[in-house]
């Protein structure tokens, strides 16, 4: 067969070394954001293990061993309700990883899908979709969190719509933008004139050509969300005891600084955990855009 | 012979956004223009940068509003009022084919998704083994290999890319295929591959081209008709023989005498006829002859109405008051 004999052709012909694979080996061989990954992998692998199987429990009071400072038992030592500071900085981490992430992928869906159709219609529809944004920018970040918390009541699933809503403006902007000029690059006419309807164009054309911007941006909103989450939770709203995030423990640390050890070891978790980020936006920023 | 695409007073206006106090103005990039192209030729469409040649083949596939006129394929569907759900079928017949192979090609789509997307388009129930065999077909064609087919553009050079858009336009079978500048940003050898493989291509499938190019040397070599533009205007049109030789417009002629000639003896004593001026505004162009600011046979009956394209008698066609034949 003819046919058979050219497919198997196809199926042997050499895979370029595509886009993709050229930005990984480009991220491998970058020491600090592999090691920032490293780093953010060991602890989201610790968020979830250290909970489960620990012998204690982040929410169970022990008021005989209130406030011990670290030793062999307790790790991190305990707080003032004698808690095991090493379990609840952990799943802390859980929660905020949890928001930050579950945040980004709303994001990114919203911001990338809301931006393109935006740039790529133009003319009066873009105009409109962007004074939304601008309306909606207008609004404030902590006015509006409180105002969801005040009609809705308070659970951790609105703290993380607030989030959201407030942070795909910015993609939306940046996604637009990219796709303004993404907009007139020969390949989209030339995909027009093949007859490509817009909808098929913005998803094949359009969006696979703004990943790169779009997986660094991603990344400089995970830490972003960790902020955010940790800011809501500082001035008491969202995450509620007995469960915990790192801007709770580090905003009942502050306030208990006889025992440094409270603000301490939550405030390195989280530090450390932004400043991987960094390196590893940096890392993709080198590997998916090469000058 | 058969009228593939007739044009009749084709305009294409571009509204320049006005400010808060002045009003928009008007863009006159194709003005009025009015040609027939047959069934099986090569038509070259010649003219310096800015003279509206690019707005006319882009008007001619959608890619730019036409503002007035008429413009019938193959005698009856008229492009100028089709709307979108037409257009989508006409573009099965009329492809493509860009200026610049690199920028035309997805940087994201392996050869084969790129060959294959007008197929997907348009023949959404084919099986994969067809379009695979049609992608193969195609690649032959237009001289690229088997093992290629899952390479992306950035690997190609220039000319190789400008292949694949040749076999991108090329594969749904079209009537038409514009090409605007289509080998302009290529180099000189590769150049040459390119234009013999479209002039191979046009006779194998009896294909109809509209040619644009700035490079009259290979208009020459390629087309078998050529008009010539000015500032939105057809100057002359001619089958080539006779433009090469009679060139009978003043600005023909000045166009004629700038290709430089290969022999430097005879490129010491040729005399060029340099154009005074520069190109007029196409926001703003002259009230008559659009060429009565440049053209050193100017008449005072030039610059009041603006001259039709008149019959020579041996078959060219010129729009000029002062020429005869």
């Amino acid at each position: 067969m003819i046919v058979g004999k050219k497919i198997s052709a196809v199926i042997n012909a050499p895979k370029a070394k595509g886009f993709w694979q050229n930005a990984y080996r480009r991220f491998w061989h970058n020491k600090f954001a592999m090691a920032s990954l490293l780093l953010i992998l060991i602890l989201a692998l610790l968020c979830v293990f250290v909970p489960m199987f620990s012998q204690f429990s982040y929410y169970k009071p022990d008021f005989t061993g209130s406030l011990q400072s670290p030793n062999l038992v307790h790790f991190f030592g305990t707080d003032g309700l004698g808690r095991d500071l090493f379990v609840r900085s952990f799943i802390g981490g859980r929660i905020t990883f949890e928001i930050a992430f579950a945040a980004t992928v709303v994001v990114l869906i919203i911001g990338v899908l809301y931006g393109s159709i935006a740039g790529f219609l133009g003319g009066r529809i873009d105009s409109l979709m962007m004074r939304f944004v601008d309306v909606l920018y207008g609004v404030p970040f902590l006015f509006f969190s409180i105002l969801l918390l005040t009609l809705f009541g308070q659970s951790l699933m609105l703290s993380f719509v607030a989030i959201a809503a407030i942070s795909w403006l910015d993609m939306a902007r940046v996604v637009r933008g990219q796709t303004l000029s993404l907009k007139h690059k020969e390949f989209v006419e030339a995909a027009t004139v093949c007859g490509v309807s817009k909808w098929k164009i913005i998803t094949r054309h359009i969006i696979p050509n703004l990943m790169g911007v779009v997986v660094v941006y991603a990344a400089l909103v995970v830490p972003n969300m960790i902020v955010l989450s940790a800011v809501l939770s500082f001035f008491g709203l969202g995450v509620m005891e007995p469960m915990t995030s790192w801007g709770l423990l580090i905003s009942d640390g502050s306030q208990n600084m006889d025992s440094w050890w409270l603000l301490l070891f939550p405030a390195i978790l989280m530090t450390s955990t932004l400043l991987a980020f960094a390196f590893v936006v940096n890392g993709l920023r080198d590997a998916l855009d090469p000058r | 012979m058969e009228k593939l695409l007739e044009i009749k007073d084709l305009k294409v206006y571009f509204k320049l956004k006005g400010g808060l106090l002045c009003r928009g103005k008007t863009v006159y990039a194709v003005d009025n223009i009015s040609f027939d192209v047959y069934k099986g030729e090569v038509l070259g469409i010649v003219g310096e940068s800015g003279c509206g040649k690019s707005s006319l083949a882009r008007s001619l596939v959608g890619l730019n509003d036409i503002t007035g006129g008429r413009v019938l394929f193959l005698g009856k569907d008229n492009l100028a009022s089709a709307n979108s759900s037409r257009w989508h079928s006409l573009r099965k017949d009329i492809q493509f084919i860009f200026q610049d192979p690199v920028a035309s090609l997805n940087p994201r789509m392996t050869v084969m998704e790129i060959i294959a997307e007008p197929l997907n388009v348009y023949y959404r129930h084919m099986s994969k083994e067809d379009v695979l065999t049609k992608v193969l077909d195609m690649m032959h064609l237009v001289g690229l290999s088997d093992n290629q087919i899952n390479r992306y553009p950035q690997e190609f050079s220039g000319g190789q890319c400008q292949r694949i858009g040749i076999a991108r336009a090329l594969i749904l079978d079209p009537h038409l295929i514009i090409c605007d500048e289509s080998v302009s940003a290529l180099d000189v050898s590769i150049k040459a591959q390119i234009i013999n493989l479209l002039k191979d291509l046009q006779k194998k499938l009896s294909l109809t081209i509209i040619f644009i190019s700035h490079d009259l040397s290979v208009v020459k070599y390629i087309c078998d008709r050529v008009l010539v533009m000015y500032l939105g205007n057809i100057m002359e049109l001619a089958t080539k023989e006779l433009l090469y030789r009679m060139h009978y417009h003043p600005y023909t002629q000045a166009l004629l005498s700038a290709v430089p000639v290969a022999n430097p003896q005879l490129e010491r004593n040729k005399k060029t006829k340099l154009l005074e001026g520069d190109l007029p505004s196409p926001i703003n162009p002259p009230h008559g002859c659009v060429f009565s600011t440049r053209c050193p046979l100017v008449e005072s009956r030039c610059k009041e109405s603006r001259p039709m394209l008149k019959p020579m008698g041996d078959g060219s066609m010129v729009a000029c008051f002062v020429v005869n034949p």
